[in-house]
Parts: structure tokens; C-alpha cells; sequence
């Protein structure tokens, strides 16, 4: 009798059926013992590499589930980092807002007081100048008054016959004084004195205009066109706002003065200017014409909006 | 919506303060690829930029503005056009207290023509207390010697409102290309 296949794997019965089994012949037995050990030694092997294969299946787990520990880990500090960060920015944002508006309300301040400043300056060199006037004009007056008896008395000294009936209602001196060959010299002074105050006059008269006229544009023509022609050191013109793009603009083409005063901000901007136009001037970086020259530079609308839109936004992002 | 990207230049001496303009200004901590400085020759600071500097600005669009920041070296020139191409604009960053900084210069102007000959370009001068003897004025000599009329600042690259400065005068010079409306 031989052992099946099935009997030899039936491990949970294999000693007893071994035993029962195992009484055949010497020859059997060993043969039998023989295959009984081979499988035995199979099988063991088979659960050692079954046992293996676990261990290591286990320890992959291990790994993966650690690995997905970190990488959340890992992105729940990237997306913290990312909060936290679009929280600064936006705090940074609502600072450099809040700066900005405070800087805007002091340059306001700033313009208003310029203004105030500037009206009244304005106001009192236009008192002193009329009160000059008053006095100017009042001495001539006297002048004229002084020059006309004096002018009489001449007249009077030449007809005696006048002064002898009494008709003459002035003193005897003032006769005598007339009379006197000095008095003609003193008369011809007083004469060029009143031409020299008259002179006087006409040029006060004219510096008034200039001033009157000054007043009103800033010192800079209307309807000239200037321009830049060399890059100013800006740490030596008077600081303010969009003084650099001013600069730049009129690097780049002739502006008008009611343009430059409208690129500063308005006809409230028409003192700094003209401050500005005066400064680039004395530097002998400024010149004007009375004719526009053709511009070279790019027009086309559409680019033209979308590039003035980015700067725009650059501008606005930097506060500046 | 598609999300435009513009970019900034800032190039110049090494040690003139790229890294730090661009540190002032990103809303980002910059991407600096430092190195310790081999090259005590050109600047004796520690640490170099060794490939090139990288912040960003968001604008209202929520576009970005890119600040790119090259290496200082003459050596690592041939990496400025990479950089450079299709910049808005470029600041160049002198450092005065060097021995000759016009030269220094001229290597900038010449590294960046293509910018430079469309004169989206300003320059600013550091550490200009430490050498008193060159001017702006003496550096729009120089440059109108070159045929270039260029805004030329004195500038202090830690200071935030400086390096604003700069980049108020490029944009102006941006803005300056469009003709001004009636």
C-alpha cells in the first residue's frame, strides 16, 4: 500500500496515518519517510518565505503610512504658511493703504498752506505796492504844487509893476527869493526832478505789469511749449509729487504749460509749475518753443490703454 | 482670465544692493541663490549672488509684477539676456565706493543694450558718501559722452522709499513712451 498525494499533505493526520502506514515493508518505510520529509522540509521552507513576504508587506504599510503622516504634516504646515502669508500681505496692503491716504491728506494740508501762504503774499506785495503808488503818487503831487508857485513866483518877479500894486497876495521875501539868480537853477533842478520822478513813474507803472502779469502766470509764458534736454540731478530741484514723471514726460515731448499744470494735478499745481519750469530753467536743461513738433511715440489705442493700465496698477501696488 | 506677468530688472556691481532693493520691495522673502563670495577681487561682502535674485509683486488685477535680480559678476554675464528678455524695464545699481565705477557701468549698458537702446533705463548710485568725487552730474557726463540720456539717482538700496524712487522714475520713463492726452 502507498501513501496518495492526498494523505501526504493532510497534515493534521500524518503521524497517525504515518504510523499505520509505515508498517509496510523496510524499503517502503524509508522511501516513505524519505517523501514524508522532503515535503515536510518544503512546507517549512514555503512558511518561512510566506512569513517573509508578511513581514515585509507589514513593513511597507509601516513606511506608507508614515510617509502619508509627513506629507500631511508637511501641507498642513505649507497651507498655514500660505494663510499666514496672504494674511500679512493683505495687513501689509492695508498699511501702505492707510499710509498712503495719510500722506495724501498732509500733501493736501501741505498745498493748502502753500496756497494760503502764497494768497497772502500775494495780497500784501499788492498793499505795498499801491500804498508805494499812494506815496509816489502823492509826492509828485507836491511836487507839482511846489513846481507851480515856484513857476508863478517866476512869473511874478517879472512884472513888478504886479508886486508894487500889491496884487501879489505872497510875502516880500518870497519876491526876493524869486528874484534871485539861484532861484532859476533851483527851478530847472526841480524841473528834471519831476521828469525823473515822472521816468520813475512810467518804469514802476511797467514793473507792475510785469508783476501783474507774473501773478497770473507763474512767470512762465502761455503758449510756449517746453522741453527737457538732459536728465536734472533731483536732489537739486524742489521735491514733490510725480516731480520724476513730470521730468520724464517732458524728456520724452514738449508739453504745454496748461499741460504740465494738469500733470501735476490742476490749475491749484500752477505755482509748483511754474517753480519747477524756473528751476529746470536756471539749470539750462529747459527750452521752449512756440511750435509743436511731431511727436514719435506710440499711439496705437488699444496698446496704449492696456500698457497706461498696467503702469497704473504698478504704480498703485508700489504706493508710489 | 488670463494672468499677465511682467518683469523688472535689477542688475549692476556686485555689492551695489540688488538682493536687498528686491528683499525691500517683494511681497514674497526672495529667492536668493547665495553663495559665499569667492570673488574678493570685485567685492569683499560674504556672501554673492551666484544665479540671480527672484521676488514677486501682486498687482490689483492680481497679475505679477517679477522682480529679477542677476548676478553681479562679469563672469556670469551670459545669463543677462536670459533674464532680461522681454523686461519691462531695467535699474542698474552702482556701487560708487569701487575704483571705477563708470566703467562699471559701461559694462551694464553694454550687458543690456537691447533695454538700453529703448531707454527704459535708470540708474542708481550706492554708497555715494563714500566717494565724493563722482557726481550725478560727472555720471551724465559720462553718459552723454555715450550718446545717453539716462535719470540718474543717488540712492540708499535699504531704504524701501528709495528703491521706490528708482522704480517711480522707470515707470515714468514707461509712461513717458505714450503721448500725454490733450
Amino acid at each position: 500500500m502507498e501513501l496518495i498525494q492526498e494523505e501526504i499533505l493532510n497534515k493534521s493526520k500524518n503521524d497517525s496515518h504515518l504510523s499505520t502506514l509505515l508498517n509496510n515493508t523496510q524499503g517502503d518505510k524509508f522511501e516513505l519517510l524519505q517523501n514524508y520529509r522532503e515535503k515536510m522540509t518544503e512546507e517549512k521552507k514555503a512558511e518561512l518565505s510566506l512569513s517573509a513576504q508578511n513581514n515585509e508587506v507589514l513593513t511597507a504599510i509601516q513606511n506608507l503610512v508614515d510617509s502619508s503622516n509627513k506629507v500631511q504634516n508637511t501641507l498642513s504646515l505649507e497651507i498655514e504658511k500660505v494663510l499666514v502669508s496672504e494674511l500679512n500681505a493683505s495687513q501689509q496692503e492695508s498699511e501702505k493703504q492707510k499710509e498712503l491716504i495719510t500722506r495724501l491728506q498732509q500733501e493736501l494740508l501741505q498745498k493748502q498752506e502753500s496756497e494760503k501762504y502764497y494768497q497772502e503774499s500775494l495780497e500784501k506785495l499788492k498793499e505795498e505796492h499801491k500804498t508805494e503808488l499812494i506815496k509816489l503818487s502823492s509826492s509828485h503831487q507836491k511836487e507839482l504844487t511846489a513846481l507851480t508857485n515856484k513857476e508863478k513866483s517866476s512869473t511874478f518877479s517879472e512884472d513888478p509893476v504886479f508886486l508894487k500894486e500889491g496884487k501879489f497876495t505872497g510875502s516880500a521875501q518870497m519876491y526876493e527869493e524869486t528874484s534871485n539868480d539861484e532861484d532859476e537853477l533851483e527851478v530847472s533842478n526841480a524841473a528834471e526832478l519831476y521828469q525823473k520822478k515822472l521816468r520813475e513813474e512810467a518804469e514802476l507803472s511797467k514793473a507792475a505789469d510785469v508783476y501783474q502779469q507774473e501773478s497770473t502766470e507763474g512767470g512762465v509764458e502761455q503758449g510756449l511749449y517746453y522741453k527737457l534736454i538732459g536728465w536734472p540731478d533731483f536732489n537739486r530741484l524742489t521735491k514733490g509729487n510725480r516731480i520724476i514723471p513730470l521730468a520724464s514726460r517732458l524728456m520724452a515731448q514738449q508739453m504745454s504749460l496748461k499741460q504740465i499744470e494738469h500733470f501735476l494735478g490742476g490749475p491749484t499745481e500752477k505755482e509748483r509749475a511754474s517753480t519747477l519750469l524756473d528751476e529746470l530753467s536756471s539749470l539750462g536743461l529747459l527750452t521752449s518753443s512756440a511750435t509743436k513738433e511731431e511727436q514719435n511715440t506710440i499711439n496705437n489705442k488699444p496698446e496704449k490703454s492696456n500698457r497706461l493700465q498696467l503702469f497704473k496698477r504698478i504704480r498703485s501696488s508700489l504706493g508710489i | 482670465m488670463t494672468q499677465l506677468t511682467e518683469k523688472i530688472i535689477f542688475a549692476g556691481s556686485m555689492g551695489s544692493g540688488k538682493t536687498t532693493a528686491i528683499k525691500s520691495i517683494s511681497e514674497i522673502e526672495p529667492i536668493s541663490t547665495e553663495v559665499t563670495n569667492n570673488d574678493t577681487k570685485q567685492s569683499d561682502k560674504e556672501l554673492t549672488t551666484m544665479a540671480m535674485d527672484f521676488g514677486t509683486l501682486t498687482l490689483s488685477d492680481d497679475s505679477k509684477l517679477l522682480l529679477y535680480g542677476t548676478p553681479g559678476q562679469e563672469r556670469l554675464s551670459f545669463m543677462w539676456s536670459v533674464i532680461a528678455d522681454g523686461a519691462l524695464g531695467l535699474i542698474i545699481l552702482i556701487d560708487n565706493s569701487i575704483s571705477d565705477p563708470l566703467a562699471n557701468l559701461d559694462i551694464y549698458l553694454k550687458g543690456f543694450s537691447g533695454l538700453v537702446s529703448q531707454s527704459n533705463v535708470v540708474i542708481g548710485i550706492t554708497k555715494s558718501d563714500l566717494n565724493h568725487s563722482l557726481d550725478v552730474a560727472a555720471y551724465h557726463k559720462h553718459l552723454k559722452s555715450k550718446g545717453l540720456s539716462l535719470p540718474v539717482f543717488t540712492v540708499d538700496a535699504r531704504k524701501t522709499e528709495d528703491v521706490l524712487l528708482l522704480l517711480d522714475g522707470l515707470i515714468s520713463l514707461c509712461e513717458s513712451q505714450y503721448i500725454l492726452e490733450e
